[in-house]
């Protein structure tokens, strides 16, 4: 298991759930698609460190790393 | 046929095109309101459907789901759930079709009547991609048609799938959830209602089932809409595919390439500052162009056509007082702000409509966190130092109520350009070369407190947690002129009636109690003295307020400008004048005369009064109404013609005229020795339009004709002499400026019949402008320098006493425009929490600092902090009570 933080850019990883959350977020990351089984690309970092630029299911997503790392994850191996 | 009445509800994703379709299905059949509560905007369309039926499409703020978290989604949601709507029209993205579908089926679980309209297809197939749109409208068991409604057919396509939706029983499309869950919507449901409703319940969109989740979680591990998301995930997955077909082969994608510069980690933030300043420059500067325009033909219509029209009806004078002094300059007021910020929406519905908007955010989010706002917030901030009303109006963009408040408490912070000539002013007199180090303090000063604001008000007033940051980054497109205009146009209207309500009687108000005089109670008791307006009584009430940061008694003329300032800041400026001239003419004539509402009028833009010893007549009238109409248009071409020189300097920190440095520009380029004939006098041609060599020989022209008009008139009437040395000094100042604009001219002259460059004429020319700049402003300076001087006595010759007072001005509520705007922003309530913390942290500040450097006073350092540990206190004391409201 791994958390968004530790990903590197280029990495792909599989959602495997949530960590507990308050259900606001939740709810608009699971609308977004990122439902277990989806799979994240980190392909960015902005230019202050923060947030991260992600891709799920076609298109971009800016997420902050702090509030991302209730994301469980799988690294994909290439 | 009966004519039946529909209502639908227009609902989708953030990005999808939702407004363009909007607009372009209503035209201009649409009506602005605001959802009850919130300031949410409500935009509602009508449409006439083709059996006659008449339909009104409601536009809902984009989600992404039914789960609200802000303001907007909520209402988003609440309205879809309703029995409002009587049928949902789902606008779908298709380049993220399986993510929109997420809605459309949540959507879909209600069993209203829907129709989907499938939008971005042009991007999509430019991808090579094609969506088969009846393969999806079978599997869905809805109509699905395309957004592109721009041709007849296509529009009647879709008004004719609103009828066959409204008329057949939908055929539900079932998400299968997980058997696991079958127990838990079972206890989540209530005898009588629709399943749906379940379903909410677990996914937390409506309370009432906390106890299911939990025991839920307990068992599976995860909360139920985790699994209801995972299986909504796989019916789309189901339902889509094989329904988006690769047609051809994709190219390049642009976007991917230009996203490679602007997010780039090095280069994002120096791209992201360029486009600011380019979206600040266009809105102060450009926008700017027009404001003279809207206050000259406001005052023409408005306050001096009214007025003289009221006159001539034989109206009583407080009549006329009241509507075109009060009321016209209220107009006149909201007219002026109508350039800022109908240019700060263009600009932003630009940035917006391209796709930039979300990047910059991401781009700056992270120090934006350091005030505790989110990275949109920035471009407010920024536009703020240009002015605070469009700042206020451009927080509409942020989502979350809590951060939109936060940002518009903060904004005022941002230093003005009103404020920049009070600056100017002091700077001048105490500051001489460090003027430029001053107004630099000022500006960071703002900032800091600012920062100070943001983090006071995030532990007491706006207790919470931030909205966690969730933001798509659409793909880039061209912009469509036509939304981005419609969209402006929404906004701009909103402001101008709403906003322009408020602040319109706000400065009807103020301009009243300028006008209403009492016998003046301060003036020595021997003289009989001209009584004084309500105003400048208020102000010389309240001056021992100000005695602790160093306005003292006798300066009582500071403290009635700072109630001027009210108006607009600069008028502190303005006020100051003429009250301290007023005194100086006092001590030698004896006695006091002019209500402050006068003297601004003489030195700023505000109305020409009519002179009471001349009676308007209807001829007069409309003479002067067809001037101030021609006057007002001449404004325009006279801003745009100094536009690119602002182009360097857009807050305008060098007031001192560049038309000197454009002229050696000028001269340089002559000198070349590759320029042609025409080049050479083309040259010429810009260089007497930067002289301004025409409107000196019409100002030379009038000046004497005034000049000589009064000369006959003296020859009768020997009073009059004072009014013929004033117009004489007028001519001489016309013909000195025209005598160095010519010797100016000469030069170039004689360098545009050189063939060869020369070197030492241009350096020559160069030694003569600096000559001359010296000159004028030496010359300008000496005719401020009796005000200079009073004003330097009046602040005792003490800097600090100089800049405590500029802290006061930088600080102490904005002017009744922005006043008026926050208020029909976020209300009474928080507007009055906003102005009374600015006036006393203002005062705090300015005391606090007057007293370290200058007073000494122990009580005096004490007692600010005390009020400011006060302020912190019931800051807090609301904050816990709001709590709520804010949060959910």
């Amino acid at each position: 298991m791994m958390e968004v933080t530790e990903m590197k850019v280029g990495q792909r990883a599989e959602i495997t759930g949530y960590m507990e959350t308050e259900a606001g977020y939740r709810a608009k990351l699971l609308a977004l698609g990122l439902t277990r089984g989806a799979m994240i690309e980190l392909i960015g970092v902005a230019p202050m460190g923060d947030p991260l630029r992600l891709k799920v299911r076609g298109f971009e997503l800016s997420l902050r790393r702090s509030e991302a790392a209730i994301l469980k994850l799988k690294a994909v191996e290439e | 046929m009966k004519q039946r009445k529909v209502t639908a509800a227009l609902v989708g994703n953030p990005n999808t095109g939702k407004s363009t379709f909007f607009n372009a299905w209503t035209g201009l059949h649409q009506v602005t309101g605001n959802w009850p509560g919130v300031t949410v905007e409500k935009l509602l369309g009508e449409i006439d459907l083709p059996g006659g039926d008449q339909m009104t499409l409601v536009d809902l703020p984009g989600i992404y789901s039914l789960h609200a978290v802000s303001e907007d989604e909520r209402v988003a949601s609440e309205y879809a759930r309703g029995g409002e709507a009587d049928l949902i029209i789902n606008i779908v993205d298709a380049v993220n079709l399986e993510r929109n579908l997420y809605l459309t089926l949540a959507l879909m679980e209600l069993g209203k009547p829907m129709v989907m309209v499938l939008s971005m297809t042009d991007i999509l197939e430019r991808q090579g991609f094609k969506v088969e749109m009846g393969a999806l409208a079978e599997r869905l068991g809805i109509p699905v048609v395309s957004a592109n409604i721009q041709r007849r057919a296509s529009r009647q396509t879709l008004e004719r799938a609103v009828q066959e939706a409204l008329a057949t029983k939908q055929r539900q499309v079932r998400v299968v959830y997980p058997e696991s869950l079958n127990q838990a919507f079972l206890k989540a449901w209530r005898e009588g209602e629709p399943e749906v409703r379940a379903v909410h319940r677990l996914e937390g969109i409506i309370p009432g089932a906390e106890a299911v989740i939990a025991s839920v979680e307990a068992v599976l591990g995860t909360t139920p809409d985790v699994l209801i998301a995972d299986a909504r995930y796989d019916k789309i997955a189901e339902l889509t595919r094989g329904i988006v077909k690769q047609v051809a082969r994709a190219r390049t994608e642009f976007g991917r390439t230009l996203d490679r510069f602007v997010l780039n980690r090095w280069l994002g933030i120096p791209i992201f500052l360029g486009i600011m300043y380019l979206l600040f420059w266009f809105t102060q500067v450009v926008g700017g162009c027009f404001i003279d325009f809207f206050d000259v033909l406001g005052d023409t219509v408005f306050v001096s056509g009214l007025g003289n029209v009221l006159t001539l009806c034989h109206a009583p004078d407080w009549v006329v007082t009241l509507l075109a002094d009060g009321l016209g300059t209220g107009v006149q007021t909201v007219m002026t702000f109508i350039p800022p910020v109908f240019f700060i929406f263009l600009g932003l519905s630009l940035l917006e409509d391209s796709g930039y908007m979300a990047r910059a955010a991401y781009v700056v989010d992270r120090f934006m966190r350091l005030l505790g706002l989110p990275g949109s917030a920035f471009v407010p901030m920024l536009v703020g130092f240009g002015c605070t009303v469009p700042a206020i109006m451009a927080t509409r963009t942020l989502s979350n109520r809590r951060d939109r408040l936060l940002t518009i408490f903060m904004a005022p912070f941002m230093s003005c350009g009103a404020r920049l000539p009070v600056y100017a002013l002091f700077g001048a007199a105490f500051f001489g070369l460090a003027s430029g180090t001053m107004v630099f303090a000022i500006y960071l000063s703002g900032i800091l407190l600012a920062v100070f604001t943001g983090v006071l008000l995030k532990h007491t007033l706006f207790v919470g947690d931030p909205a966690p940051f969730i933001l798509e980054l659409p793909l880039y497109h061209i912009p469509r002129v036509g939304t981005v205009f419609k969209q402006a146009w929404e906004r701009l209207r909103h402001f101008v009636f709403r906003a322009g309500k408020v602040m319109a009687l706000m400065v009807l108000l103020l301009s009243v109690c300028d006008k209403i005089t009492v016998p003046n109670f301060y003036a020595p008791e021997c003289e009989n003295a001209a009584p004084i307006s309500i105003v400048e009584m208020g102000g010389r009430a309240l001056a021992p307020v100000f005695t602790p940061m160093g306005v003292e008694r006798e300066n009582w003329q500071g403290s009635v400008a700072l109630i001027i300032g009210l108006f607009a800041k600069e008028q502190v400026v303005s006020a100051l004048n003429t009250l301290y001239a007023i005194e100086t003419t006092a001590g030698t004539e004896g006695q006091l005369t002019a209500s402050t509402s006068e003297l601004a009028s003489e030195t700023d833009s505000l109305p020409d009064e009519i002179a009471p010893e001349s009676v308007p007549t209807w001829a007069t009238t409309r003479a002067a109404f067809a001037e101030g109409i021609v006057n007002a248009f001449a404004t325009i071409p006279e801003a745009v013609a100094g536009l690119l020189g602002t182009m360097l300097d857009p807050l305008g920190v060098s007031i001192f005229a560049s038309e000197y440095e454009q002229a050696v520009k000028v001269m340089e380029t002559l000198a070349r020795a590759d320029r042609s004939v025409e080049q050479r006098a083309a040259g010429l041609a810009k260089l007497d339009a930067v002289l301004g060599m025409e409107s000196l020989h019409t100002a030379l022209a009038e000046a004497t004709v005034t000049r000589d008009a009064i000369a006959q008139q003296v020859v009768q009437n020997p009073e009059l002499q004072s009014s013929l040395d004033a117009a004489n000094a007028t001519l001489e100042d016309v013909v000195t400026q025209l005598r160095h604009a010519s010797e100016l001219r000469r030069f170039a002259m004689a360098l545009a019949e050189q063939t060869g460059g020369n070197e030492a004429l241009v350096a020559a020319f160069k030694d003569k402008v600096e000559a001359y700049y010296r000159d004028s402003m030496s010359a300008e300076l000496e005719s401020d320098a009796s005000l200079m001087e009073t004003l330097r006595t009046k602040f005792d010759h003490d800097k600090n006493r100089a800049f405590a007072y500029l802290l006061f001005v930088l600080l102490y509520v904005p002017c009744l425009a922005a006043m008026a705007t926050v208020v029909r922003e976020i209300g009474w309530g928080y507007g009055m929490i906003l102005f009374s913390y600015l006036t006393i942290l203002g005062w705090c500040v300015a005391t606090l600092y007057f007293q370290i450097t200058t007073g000494h006073t122990l009580t005096w350092v004490v007692t600010p902090c005390a009020i400011l540990a006060a302020v912190a206190a019931v800051f807090y004391a609301i904050g816990r009570k709001t709590k709520v409201k804010l949060v959910v």
